[in-house]
C-alpha cells in the first residue's frame, strides 16, 4: 500500500467539509420542497378552497415536477465537473420563493372566475406557481448524486444514503411547516426564509468548490485498493 | 469572480423583492367592502387565516376566514346596551364584574373596542333556537320554552355569534363547543367579550354554561359517544373549511350515526348546509350544490333520524312563496327520530315556533343601517354600495327626491329610490370627492357604473330584520310538501347510493356513506 493510500484512510478536514455541505444541502432542499407542498394548501385555499381536488392537483404536479427535475437533473450533472451548476439551481429555486411571497396570492386572486370556479382551475393554479420552483428543486438530487459519487462498487450505498438523508428532510419538511410553522408564522413569512435559506446554501456552494469525484478518497476509504 | 457576485446580488434583489412586496392573506382595501371597515384583530392558524373586521356604519363584528365572512355580529346593541335594558329576562346576561379582554390587534384605529351584544350579523343562526323549540318533550316541562333546561353540542364555532343567539334566549342551557382549530376558539374568546364571560360561568347545577373542546369533531362525537355521556338534546352542525364546504367525513350515514347515538330520544339534530333545491331544466336538476343539500338530507334519514324539515334562509326578496330554487343559500335542516311535520293547522310546536320572538327585549328603530346602492332598475340587481352618510353629507337634499321602490322587502328594509339623472350624478360626485379626498387608491366599485338607472337608499333595522328572517324561513318550513324530508329526498329506505326516487324533489340525491363521501365533485 503506497501512501496515497494510508492518506486515504485519514479523511482530509476540507474533505470532510465538503461532504457534510452536500448531505446539508440535500437535507435544506428536501425540507423546503415539501414545506412548499404544505403551504401551497395553504396558498390555494382562499380562491380554490380546501376539497380533495386541491390536494389531488399540489401533489400530482410536485411528483410531475420532480420526474421533469431528475431528468433535467442528471442531463445537467452529467456535463458539469463542480457544484456550480447545482449552487444556480438552488440560488434560483431560492429566488422563486423569495418572490412566490408576491405573486403568488395575487395570481390566484386574479384568475378569472371561469377558471377559479372549475374542476381543473386549481391544476392551472399548482402548476404555475410550484412547477418551477420545485423541477428546480427536483434537479438537485441527481446533481447530488454526482458530486457524491465514488464508484461503481458502492454506488448503490451512496445514492441510498442520499435518497435517506433527503427523504428525511421532506420528513421534517412536512411536520416542521404543519406543526410549527403554519402557526407560528404568516405564510409569507415563511416563504421568505425558505427562500432565503435556499440562497444561502446555494451560496455557499457557489464559493466552496466541490469537484465530482474529487472526494471518493473520502467516502470510500479504501476503494483504490 | 465577478459573476458570482453578480449571482449573489440578483439573489439579494429577489430576496428584497419579495420581503418588500410580500401580500398579506387580508385585504381590507377591497373595494367592495364597506368603506369605514378596520380590522380588530388577525391571526393565522394551521387551518386558516381568521381576521376580526369591524364596520360602524354596517353594524357588524365579522370574523372572516381566508377574508370570507363565517359569520358576524351586530356591533350595537352592545352587551352594555342590552343590560342598560334592565329587562327581567336578560338577567342571566349581567356579569358580576366586566371581563378583561384582550386589547385590539396593530392594525385596529378606532376609538372605541367592540364588545357587541347577541344580535346576530348572520342570518342563518338566528334559526339556532330551532333546535329547541322544535322539541316538543323538552318544551312540555317548562311553563315557557325559553326556560328550557338542555344540553347541546355545537360542532364548529365560528364567531360564536350563533352561541350567542343561543345564550341570549335559553337561560338554562350547557353548551359544548368543538372545534378543530384552537387558534378560532382563542381568537372567538380573545375579541367577543360575552362568549369568553360565558365560557367562566356555570348553571346552577353546576354544568359550565359553555365549554370548549378542541379537536375533530367526528373522534369527540365517537369516543364520546362510546363513554356513555348523557345524552344531548340537540346537536348543531355547522363546521366549514376554507372554501364553504362540510368536512366530508362530517357529512356522511356513519357520522350521523354516532351523532344519533349522542342525542336524546326526542332531540333534534339541526345543520346548517349551504346548497340550494335545483330547478329541473330539460330533464336535468341545475342549481348549485344541490345534491349536497339532498345528500345531507338522504344521510340523515338513513342514519335513523327520518323526520327532516328544512329551512331555507329566505333573502330579503323572498317569501315562502316565491323563493328560488336554484338560489344557493345557508340551509338550517332539522332532524328527528320523532315526527316535526305539522299535524294541523293548530299544530302546539308551529304556534310555538312562529310566536317566538327573537330579542324580545331589545326595541326596534334604534339599531339601523343606511345604504345608498346604483340598481339597474329592471333587473334589481345592484352594482354599487356605500354608506349613506357620505352621500348624505356631500348633498342633503338628495334624500328630499326620492320615492318608494317597487321591490318587494321584508318589512324591516326599507328602500327609496330616483331615477333623475341629475340627482344620480350629484350621488356619483358626491362619492368621487369623498374618494379623492379619503386618499384611496380606488373609487368604490360600482361608482362609475354608467348603466345603472336607480339610485336607492336602503334603511334596514337590524333586530326587525333578526325577527323577520327567522319569521319567513319558519313559514317556509311549514310547507313540507316542498320542504319535508318526504317531498325533497323521497322514501327514507329508498337504498340506491347515486340517486333518490324519482318523485323527489332532489332527485338525483346521493347517499353519502365513508365508503362513498361526498369527494367535493359535487360541490359545484
Amino acid at each position: 500500500m503506497d501512501s496515497q493510500g494510508l492518506k486515504a484512510k485519514v479523511p482530509a478536514f476540507g474533505d470532510l467539509m465538503r461532504l457534510a455541505c452536500l448531505y446539508l444541502t440535500n437535507i435544506v432542499t428536501g425540507f423546503c420542497l415539501m414545506a412548499l407542498e404544505i403551504l401551497g394548501g395553504r396558498l390555494l385555499q382562499p380562491v380554490f378552497g380546501s376539497s380533495i381536488d386541491v390536494w389531488a392537483a399540489i401533489i400530482s404536479v410536485f411528483i410531475l415536477s420532480l420526474s421533469i427535475g431528475y431528468v433535467l437533473g442528471g442531463r445537467i450533472a452529467d456535463r458539469s465537473k463542480s457544484n456550480l451548476a447545482l449552487a444556480s439551481v438552488i440560488i434560483a429555486a431560492g429566488a422563486f420563493y423569495c418572490l412566490m411571497t408576491w405573486y403568488s396570492i395575487r395570481f390566484t386572486h386574479a384568475l378569472g372566475e371561469d377558471i377559479q370556479t372549475a374542476r381543473w382551475g386549481v391544476l392551472v393554479g399548482a402548476l404555475v406557481l410550484f412547477l418551477p420552483p420545485s423541477v428546480l428543486l427536483g434537479s438537485v438530487s441527481p446533481m447530488l448524486v454526482k458530486l457524491v459519487f465514488t464508484n461503481a462498487a458502492h454506488v448503490g450505498r451512496t445514492t441510498g444514503t442520499l435518497y435517506a438523508v433527503g427523504s428525511l428532510g421532506n420528513v421534517l419538511g412536512v411536520l416542521i411547516t404543519d406543526y410549527i410553522l403554519l402557526e407560528q408564522f404568516e405564510l409569507t413569512t415563511n416563504l421568505l426564509a425558505m427562500g432565503i435559506a435556499l440562497g444561502l446554501v446555494g451560496i455557499i456552494h457557489l464559493f466552496i468548490r466541490v469537484e465530482a469525484g474529487a472526494i471518493a478518497a473520502v467516502a470510500a476509504p479504501g476503494a483504490a485498493a | 469572480m465577478t459573476w458570482r457576485l453578480l449571482v449573489v446580488v440578483a439573489f439579494i434583489i429577489c430576496a428584497a423583492v419579495g420581503f418588500t412586496f410580500r401580500d398579506r392573506q387580508y385585504r381590507l382595501n377591497s373595494p367592495y367592502m364597506e368603506s369605514d371597515q378596520q380590522v380588530l384583530a388577525h391571526d393565522d392558524s394551521a387551518y386558516t387565516s381568521m381576521t376580526w373586521v369591524a364596520s360602524v356604519s354596517g353594524n357588524y363584528l365579522q370574523l372572516r376566514f381566508f377574508d370570507k365572512v363565517e359569520g358576524g355580529i351586530c356591533l350595537q346593541p352592545t352587551w352594555q346596551d342590552l343590560l342598560n335594558l334592565h329587562a327581567p329576562s336578560l338577567a342571566h346576561l349581567l356579569p358580576a364584574a366586566p371581563p378583561t379582554m384582550q386589547p385590539p390587534g396593530p392594525l385596529w384605529h378606532g376609538d372605541f373596542v367592540p364588545n357587541p351584544g347577541t344580535v346576530s350579523n348572520s342570518p342563518y343562526v338566528r334559526l339556532f333556537p330551532l333546535s329547541m323549540l322544535l322539541n316538543n318533550a323538552l318544551c312540555a316541562q317548562v311553563a315557557d320554552p325559553r326556560l328550557v333546561k338542555a344540553r347541546i353540542l355545537v360542532v364548529g364555532l365560528g364567531s360564536g355569534a350563533g352561541i350567542a343567539v343561543l345564550a341570549h334566549h335559553f337561560p338554562n342551557l350547557a353548551i359544548t363547543v368543538v372545534d378543530i382549530d384552537h387558534k378560532v376558539v382563542d381568537i372567538v374568546k380573545g375579541h367577543f367579550p360575552l362568549i369568553d364571560w360565558l365560557s367562566t360561568q356555570k348553571r346552577d347545577d353546576g354544568e359550565p354554561r359553555l365549554q370548549f373542546h378542541i379537536g375533530d369533531a367526528r373522534q369527540f362525537i365517537h369516543f364520546q359517544g362510546e363513554h356513555h355521556e348523557p345524552p344531548y338534546d340537540a346537536i348543531i352542525l355547522d363546521a366549514y373549511t376554507a372554501g364553504s364546504t362540510i368536512p366530508p367525513h362530517l357529512m356522511t350515514v356513519e357520522f350521523f350515526s354516532d351523532c344519533a347515538r349522542m342525542l336524546d330520544a326526542q332531540g333534534i339534530v339541526l345543520a346548517n348546509v349551504i346548497g340550494c333545491y335545483g330547478q329541473d331544466i330539460d330533464g336535468q336538476i341545475v342549481g348549485d350544490k344541490h345534491r349536497v343539500l339532498g345528500g345531507a338530507i338522504r344521510s340523515f334519514r338513513a342514519a335513523g333520524l327520518t323526520h327532516v324539515i328544512n329551512f331555507p334562509v329566505l333573502a330579503q326578496d323572498e317569501t315562502s312563496g316565491t323563493f328560488n330554487w336554484d338560489r344557493t343559500r345557508n340551509n338550517i335542516v332539522c332532524c328527528s327520530r320523532q315526527a316535526l311535520e305539522p299535524t294541523s293547522e293548530e299544530d302546539a310546536r308551529w304556534t310555538r315556533l312562529q310566536s317566538f320572538v327573537l330579542f324580545p327585549e331589545v326595541p326596534t328603530g334604534i339599531y339601523t343601517t343606511h345604504w345608498y346602492l346604483l340598481n339597474d332598475y329592471d333587473t334589481h340587481t345592484s352594482s354599487a354600495k356605500i354608506d349613506a352618510a357620505i352621500i348624505d353629507a356631500a348633498d342633503p337634499s338628495i334624500v328630499e327626491h326620492l320615492s318608494a321602490y317597487p321591490s318587494k322587502q321584508l318589512p324591516s328594509v326599507t328602500m327609496r329610490f330616483s331615477s333623475d339623472q341629475q340627482v344620480m350624478a350629484s350621488a356619483r360626485k358626491a362619492v368621487q370627492d369623498w374618494s379623492s379626498r379619503s386618499g384611496r387608491a380606488e373609487l368604490p366599485v360600482g361608482w362609475d357604473n354608467a348603466s345603472d338607472d336607480a339610485l336607492i337608499l336602503q334603511t334596514t333595522d337590524c333586530v326587525a330584520n333578526a325577527r323577520d328572517t327567522y319569521l319567513s324561513s319558519v313559514t317556509a318550513g311549514r310547507d313540507v310538501k316542498r320542504q319535508g324530508g318526504d317531498a325533497l329526498v323521497g322514501d327514507p329506505t329508498f337504498t340506491d347510493p347515486l340517486h333518490a326516487p324519482e318523485n323527489a324533489i332532489i332527485r338525483d340525491a346521493p347517499l353519502f356513506t365513508d365508503q362513498r363521501p361526498n369527494a367535493d365533485i359535487l360541490n359545484r
